[in-house]
């Protein structure tokens, strides 16, 4: 099948996004097809240069772009799931975050609430015209019904190099690897450290905007003993990092999936997350494979202490994780399979 | 366990279990790999040609090597194995005539299998062969040598065959085609070192262009003239200069005299002597130095005492606790930092105890000055603050009389002030537009 895949691409800017877009392309040409990718380049500012993409797109018919047949067009961002074609599947990984799930009445200048109605109808127009909807997980389905009335199935994936991970003999840390972001809040952890009374330590990997900010809590309440921030790792580091930790924390707001999760589930680590997690959700259960708790950090805390008092019942939940992630038959092939038939 | 060697531990555990990416081989030289490439299919195309053109000839007219390859090619259809080919070359080295190895690949158990029929053919190289080794006879050494005669006969016949004419003008274009290719990737490599020897030159040959500048005579006075007229404009006329300095410093030099007793008073940048003349007028010891040979001329056609000479060479030939006061009007401001620095320490040297040092310069503090006039003069370096000059010349020792801020805009120049913006205003664009800094060498 000759297949055209389409993505936005934030120059320079390399995320989950773009990994994800890479592992796709490459499943699908080990599956025999014939691929090609189309990247849009994506500016997040100003306002006016969005909507001159989304009318770009909508635009632009690639049925049979100088009479070569295009068999179908796979997309995995907005605004590219604008582009015409009668075989178009969209999986959407999330949409344009900004103008909904992070959207904020109080504080949107009127170029957002103006481009907030443009997206809002342009993804009610153009995504029912898709052949087939898929979203990258049941929150950014639930997300596409609640705001869009768009009935969307979830399609799952494997982490990238999930069958690396292992388990090890537990070195008394937890570990928390994500970028350093407001969203993903791992100033929560932080203040729960200063209320913890087992003495865990705490790794958190990953560079980010909220370094400075991080280091300065932790330097505020003296926790140089007891939390680290790691900064960037290796992924042989990272493999190394899960495989001897007790338990994993990911705390972040409303994430659309969380390889975080879904990694520390194949590495047999129990996860700690909250119940406006988002993404992770659909994968933790609270007192089998892990913690679900309120997003403060008393009651980080305390799940830290159930984690640390009861070791025995930590390796076991991990086990359980790891037991209900493979149950999930997450493969790339059926990920093909789903967006090829 | 604590953080540290818990990452320690893991981080070498990382590193025993390494990473599965492999970085990316980077060519530093892609056209070396290129030419290699080039040369390679050169031989290949040369070779094909002679693979297809039947007969003895191709055998006869190749190199060694080549031929080797051709007889592995066409006789057993694959490429020599390194043991092969080594043995091949060392046979031909020691002369063995080329149709007898062809005979010997021909009648080889490989070639056999890879080709069953040519009883014929086959059949006359065993008949060849025997009578090279006749059972009885040791006539081995005859033989082959009348056959190898033979060999060379027809060798020559070949090569000039339409084929042996344009195998060999092949070859010609093959090796100048290399040689050309190699001589390219010279230039190349010549013309980067070239490039990075033009940067690395670019800056000696500019200052050198500098001192050829400033050491040309016609233009050097050429440049003194242009200052001396540069100074003329923009300082204003000497009978106002003079007035100005006299309201400004006369007192205060009158009033150290007073105290400290009489000795030179040197003037640093003295230009045409405005300065100089006014000490002289009052009955100081007044000497002055300048660069600017045409400003220093005026000021000596009035009988005053000024040199051309290098500010520091001349300051360094002044004996210690010499001076009743060292002025510079307008002088630090055209000085590398390297200068200012060296001359203050003079300064502290020369001075009498009691002795004033008095740096007047431009003023940044007013914005008109710091964004405009400053940059009238293309020799000025920077502007310097109070606070700077100040603490510089507090640095070599010297105590701060005080910091003045002098020569305002006229009042008419001010705006009315009606509210804190248009004081602010005023304040900033009005103000001093140069300031002294005045000191005194402790007692």
């Amino acid at each position: 099948m000759r297949i055209l895949l389409t993505a936005s691409q934030a120059p320079f800017l390399r995320g989950g996004a773009e990994l994800h877009g890479e592992n796709l392309c490459a499943a699908l040409r080990r599956a025999g097809h014939e691929v090609e990718r189309i990247n849009l380049p994506f500016k997040f500012s100003p306002e006016a240069d969005i909507e001159r993409l989304m009318t770009f797109c909508e635009g632009f018919d690639l049925s049979a772009p100088n009479g070569q047949t295009v068999d179908r067009v796979i997309s995995l961002q907005f605004p590219g799931y604008g582009l015409q074609h009668p075989a178009h599947v969209v999986w959407v990984l999330h949409q344009h975050r900004a103008v909904y799930e992070l959207y904020d009445e109080a504080s949107a200048t009127p170029a957002l609430r103006q481009l907030r109605e443009a997206i809002h109808a342009f993804d009610g127009r153009v995504l029912p015209l898709a052949q087939r909807v898929f979203a990258n997980s049941q929150r950014v389905a639930q997300r596409l019904q609640h705001f869009n009335g768009i009935a969307a199935q979830p399609l799952y994936h494997p982490p990238p190099m999930a069958e690396l991970l292992r388990c090890s003999e537990e070195w008394g840390y937890v570990f928390f690897p994500s970028r350093l972001e407001a969203l993903k809040r791992q100033d929560l952890l932080i203040e729960a450290a200063r209320r913890l009374k087992c003495p865990v330590k705490i790794l958190i990997g990953g560079t980010g905007g909220q370094y400075a900010r991080y280091a300065h809590l932790i330097d505020r309440y003296r926790l140089h003993d007891r939390v680290r921030l790691v900064g960037a790792f290796s992924e042989a580091e990272k493999r190394v990092f899960y495989a001897h930790a007790l338990g994993v924390v990911f705390v972040p707001r409303d994430e659309d999936l969380g390889y975080i999760t879904l990694e520390a589930m194949y590495a047999a680590k129990p996860v700690i997350t909250c119940t406006d997690s988002g993404g992770p959700l659909e994968f933790v259960r609270h007192g089998e494979t892990g913690w679900v708790v309120e997003p403060n950090p008393e009651a980080l805390a305390e799940s830290i202490e159930l984690l640390w008092a009861n070791k025995a019942r930590s390796r076991a939940m991990g086990e359980a994780g790891r037991a209900r992630v493979q149950g999930l038959n997450l493969s790339w092939d059926r990920v093909v399979e789903t967006l090829c038939t | 366990m604590d953080l540290n060697l818990l990452l320690t531990r893991l981080r070498k555990e990382a590193v025993a279990h390494g990473d599965p990416e492999m970085p990316q081989e980077v060519h530093a030289q892609p056209w070396a790999a290129v030419i290699a490439a080039h040369a390679q299919a050169g031989q290949t195309a040369l070779l094909a040609s002679a693979a297809n053109a039947g007969g003895l000839g191709p055998y006869l007219v190749t190199d060694d090597e080549n031929f080797v390859l051709l007889g592995y090619q066409r006789l057993l259809g694959r490429a020599p194995d390194p043991d092969g080919r080594a043995h091949m070359l060392e046979r031909l080295r020691l002369r063995a005539p080329r149709t007898e190895l062809l005979m010997e690949m021909a009648l080889s158990a490989e070639a056999r299998q890879l080709d069953p029929g040519r009883f014929l053919q086959r059949g006359l190289c065993r008949l060849l062969q025997l009578a090279l080794h006749p059972p009885f006879l040791p006539t081995e050494r005859l033989v082959r040598a009348v056959w190898r005669r033979l060999e060379k006969r027809l060798a020559r016949r070949a090569h000039r065959t339409p084929f042996g004419l344009a195998w060999q003008l092949a070859r010609a274009q093959d090796t100048s085609t290399q040689q050309l290719q190699a001589q390219l990737a010279l230039l190349e490599q010549a013309q980067t070192e070239f490039r990075k020897q033009t940067a690395d030159q670019l800056a000696s040959q500019q200052l050198a262009l500098a001192q050829e500048q400033a050491t040309d005579p016609a233009q050097a006075a050429e440049l003194a003239n242009f200052f001396a007229a540069f100074e003329v404009a923009f300082r204003g006329p000497a009978h106002a200069l003079r007035a100005q300095l006299e309201q400004d410093y006369l007192e205060r030099l009158l009033a150290v005299r007073g105290a400290v007793g009489s000795a030179p008073c040197l003037d640093l940048g003295c230009g045409r002597g405005v300065w100089l003349g006014l000490l002289r007028d009052h009955g100081f010891i007044g000497q002055g130095v300048d660069l600017n040979s045409s400003a220093v001329a005026e000021a000596q056609a009035q009988g005053l005492d000024a040199k051309v000479q290098d500010v520091m060479e001349w300051l360094q030939m002044q004996p210690a606790d010499s001076a009743l006061a060292i002025t510079a009007f307008h002088l630090m401001e055209h000085l590398p930092f390297s200068v200012r620095l060296a001359l203050v320490a003079a300064c502290a040297r020369i001075l009498k105890p009691g002795g004033l040092l008095i740096l007047e310069t431009p003023n940044p503090e007013n914005i008109w000055v710091a964004s405009h006039t400053f940059h009238h003069d293309p020799t000025h370096t920077q502007p310097l603050t109070p606070d700077s000059l100040e603490f510089l010349v507090n640095y070599h020792g010297l105590e701060t009389v005080e910091v003045a801020r002098l020569h305002p805009y006229p009042e008419s120049a001010r705006l009315p002030e009606v509210d804190a913006v248009t004081s602010r205003l005023n304040n900033m664009t009005c103000n001093g537009q140069d300031f002294v800094v005045i000191a005194q060498k402790p007692r």
